[in-house]
């Protein structure tokens, strides 16, 4: 079972990473990569004042870079600590700082695969996965890693 | 004119900026439903963004997914828009609206 806990030194571990976790993880980066084509880029730089279309163009130009950069920097800090994942003990370890970064990796990973196969609120009750369909394999993709997204928000939510 | 009424007209440009800004409506910051967004997620974002207890953002956050939208805060413009830049940050589908 999959669990997030504190640990010495600043540092967080996520343990039972299995095999098939660690493959949902390690295609993050791959997917993040095509965050800023066409099929994801009004998701994830949607627009702010749409009742206004002067001020709206310029909050995308004062905008935009802005949040690129804190998309990709969330991206990157992900990719580094994820090469600490030992497959193994099925575990890693990163510093607990590093925890807001993952969440929206993995939630940025979850929007690119939804916009790329355009998947609805339906879908995300769906458990009947047609074998050889790249949309449900996509759906599968999106609700494992909103598993492991779900674990993240709960550790950082703290207790009820 | 007397004396007293002359100093009330000669209002300086930065009290006049902050006058305009106090009589303007202020902006709605609306947080908008979408299908991927976990609500753990949308709950977690309220509460570390806008201070919000878990239960507020809970009862914001099930305003979105019932209602499919939600005005999250209620302001001047420039924090506003900050809280929105924030939202987008997080994936959040948010919108400025100038409220009536």
């Amino acid at each position: 079972m999959l669990r997030l806990k504190s640990i010495e030194g600043d540092l967080v571990l996520l343990e039972g990473v299995d095999r098939a976790l660690a493959f949902c993880l390690r295609q993050v980066p791959a997917i993040l990569a095509r965050r800023d084509q066409v099929t994801s880029r009004e998701r994830f730089y949607p627009d702010a004042i749409p009742t206004d279309l002067g001020r709206n163009a310029e909050w995308h130009r004062l905008m935009g870079d802005d949040l690129r950069h804190l998309f990709e920097a969330a991206a990157q800090t992900y990719a580094r600590d994820l090469e600490a994942l030992d497959l193994h003990r099925e575990e890693v370890r990163f510093p607990a700082a590093h925890l807001k970064a993952w969440m929206n990796a993995v939630n940025q990973a979850r929007l690119v695969l939804s916009e790329e196969h355009q998947l609805e609120a339906a879908d995300m009750q769906r458990d009947d996965f047609a074998a050889g369909s790249q949309r449900d394999a996509a759906l599968l993709h999106v609700q494992l890693l909103g598993y492991v997204l779900q674990v993240l928000v709960e550790h950082n939510m703290g207790p009820a | 004119m007397t004396a007293h009424a002359a100093t009330v007209t000669k209002t300086s440009p930065a009290a006049e900026t902050r006058e305009q800004a106090l009589t303007l409506p202020p902006w709605h910051v609306i947080v908008h439903d979408d299908p991927v967004n976990l609500m753990s997620w949308v709950t977690l974002v309220l509460t570390k963004l806008f201070g919000y207890s878990r239960a507020h953002a809970e009862r914001l956050m099930l305003e979105v997914h019932q209602l499919g939208r939600s005005i999250v805060w209620t302001g001047e413009f420039e924090r506003a828009e900050g809280y929105v830049r924030e939202l987008h940050g997080c994936h959040l589908l948010a919108t400025l609206e100038q409220a009536e």
